[in-house]
C-alpha cells in the first residue's frame, strides 16, 4: 500500500471507488457531485480548495499507516473550516438521525429499560458536543492566533492532546447494547439500521480523530516551535 | 470454534516425515510445515506457530550454538514431541512433551494428538457469561467505587479487581462505565 497513496493527479471518481467513505469529503469541502472524469487537482482547483489539503486529509482518511511531516502542512487554511464542517456534520445531522431510530426503538421496549438507553444516548451526545465546543472555542482560536504569529503562552497544545479524549468508545457500548442486551428486542429492519448507522459514524468519529492527532495537532506544535 | 491443530514436523528422513504426514493428514490433522534439518526452524516456528512440534531429538540446534533442548526451551511452543526411531538417551528424552516411535501403529500415534485436541477445544469453551466474582466487582464499579475500595470492600488485591475488570470488557465487549452501567441495569444487577 505504501506507494499507493492518492494524488492529485488521479480522478475524483476513481479515489471515491477505491473507498467509498471518503464521499464525505465532499460536503466538507463543499464539492458538488456530478464531477465526471475530472482529476483531484482539476476539482480542487475549480473549488478554490488546495488539493495539497484534500489530498491530504483523504489519506489520512484512508491509510492508517499514512504519516504526516512537517512538510505536510503546507496550505492549512482550510483545516479549521474541514473541521467545523466535520462537527456540524455529526451534531446536526447523524447524532439526530441516530437518535430519531433510537427513539423508535425504545418506544417499543420497556419504559424501564427504555429510560436506561434513552439517558445513555444524552449524555453521550452532550458529551460529543462538549468536546467539540471546546475545540471551536479553544483551539480554534488559538491556532489562528498562531498563524497570524501571534502566541500564547498561557496555552499549548500539549494540553489539548493529554485531554483529547475518545468518543467513539460509547458509540461501541451502544451497538454492544442494542444486539446484546436489551432484551425485547424483535430483530427489526429498524434495529440492524440503526446498528449500521451507528457503525458507520463511530468509523467516521474514529477517522476524525485520526485527523485530529496526525494533522491538527503536530501542525499546531509545529506552528508553536516556529514562534 | 474448533480450530485444527497445526503440527510442523522436523526430520532429516523423507520418508518418515511424509509417511507421518500422510497418516496425520488422512485423520484432519493440519501439518503446517516441514523441515529437514534446524536451519530455519527460529523463522518457522515464529511463522507457522504451530500447536505441535515434532523433531528428531538428536538433530542439532540452529548454528550448534546450544543443545536442541536447549534452544527448544527458549521458544514459547507446548507441545514438542520427540521423534524416535534409534537410542536416544532418557536424560534427553524427558526434555519433550510426548514421543513418537515409529514403531508405534497409526492409533497409538493419533491418541498423542487425540488428548491435544481436547485440550485445545477446553480452552475455546470458556464460559463467556460474567462470574459472580466479576459481577459483585461490576456492580460496585458502577457505583462508582474505585480499584482500591473495590478490592478492600471484597477482600481481594487490587491486582485482581484489574484481572476482573479486564475479564468483563472482554466478555461484554464494553469498554466504558457508562456503558457497562447500561448493562448492569438491563440485566436488572442494580438493587
Amino acid at each position: 500500500m505504501q506507494n499507493n497513496y492518492f494524488t492529485e493527479n488521479m480522478k475524483l471518481a476513481d479515489i471515491i471507488t477505491a473507498n467509498y467513505s471518503l464521499v464525505l469529503m465532499l460536503p466538507r469541502f463543499n464539492i458538488a457531485l456530478g464531477f465526471g472524469e475530472k482529476s483531484v487537482k482539476e476539482i480542487c482547483e475549480k473549488n478554490g480548495i488546495s488539493a495539497r489539503f484534500f489530498l491530504l486529509v483523504c489519506n489520512v482518511y484512508t491509510f492508517d499507516h499514512y504519516q504526516t511531516n512537517k512538510s505536510s502542512f503546507t496550505d492549512m487554511e482550510m483545516l479549521v473550516p474541514y473541521l467545523a464542517a466535520s462537527h456540524r456534520y455529526y451534531m446536526q445531522e447523524r447524532l439526530p438521525h441516530i437518535e430519531h431510530h433510537l427513539d423508535k426503538i425504545i418506544d417499543k421496549t420497556d419504559e424501564k429499560y427504555g429510560t436506561i438507553l434513552k439517558s445513555f444516548f444524552t449524555n453521550y451526545k452532550n458529551e460529543v458536543a462538549e468536546h467539540f465546543t471546546y475545540e471551536e472555542n479553544v483551539v480554534f482560536p488559538y491556532l489562528n492566533k498562531l498563524e497570524e504569529g501571534v502566541l500564547n503562552k498561557k496555552y499549548t497544545i500539549k494540553e489539548f492532546s493529554a485531554t483529547h479524549s475518545n468518543i467513539e468508545d460509547k458509540l461501541n457500548d451502544l451497538i454492544q447494547i442494542i444486539f446484546k442486551y436489551l432484551p425485547k428486542n424483535v430483530c427489526s429492519n429498524e434495529s440492524i439500521e440503526l446498528i449500521f448507522d451507528i457503525m458507520q459514524l463511530s468509523n467516521d468519529l474514529k477517522k476524525h480523530q485520526l485527523i485530529e492527532d496526525k494533522i491538527l495537532i503536530p501542525y499546531v506544535a509545529h506552528l508553536e516551535k516556529r514562534l | 470454534m474448533k480450530t485444527k491443530l497445526q503440527i510442523l514436523i522436523v526430520e532429516p528422513s523423507e520418508i518418515i516425515t511424509q509417511g507421518l504426514v500422510a497418516i496425520l493428514q488422512k485423520h484432519d490433522f493440519e501439518v503446517c510445515g516441514t523441515a529437514e534439518n534446524t536451519a530455519n526452524l527460529e523463522m518457522l516456528l515464529e511463522e507457522k506457530s504451530p500447536d505441535v512440534l515434532i523433531i528428531n531429538p538428536l538433530l542439532n540446534a540452529p548454528n550448534n550454538s546450544t543443545t536442541l533442548h536447549a534452544f527448544l526451551s527458549r521458544k514459547s511452543i507446548s507441545n514438542i514431541f520427540a521423534l524416535i526411531y534409534q537410542y536416544v538417551p532418557n536424560n534427553i528424552l524427558k526434555n519433550y512433551t510426548k514421543q513418537i516411535d515409529i514403531h508405534n501403529d497409526t492409533k497409538e500415534i493419533l491418541s498423542l494428538f487425540e488428548e491435544l485436541k481436547n485440550d485445545n477445544d477446553d480452552t475455546n469453551n470458556e464460559n463467556y457469561e460474567l462470574t459472580s466474582r466479576e459481577t459483585d466487582v461490576l456492580t460496585l464499579m458502577v457505583k462508582g467505587l474505585l480499584n482500591k475500595e473495590i478490592a478492600d470492600k471484597l477482600n481481594i488485591s487490587i491486582h485482581t479487581v484489574i484481572t476482573h475488570r479486564k475479564n468483563i470488557v472482554r466478555k461484554t465487549g464494553i469498554k466504558t462505565v457508562a456503558g457497562l452501567t447500561v448493562y448492569a441495569m438491563l440485566n436488572n444487577l442494580m438493587d
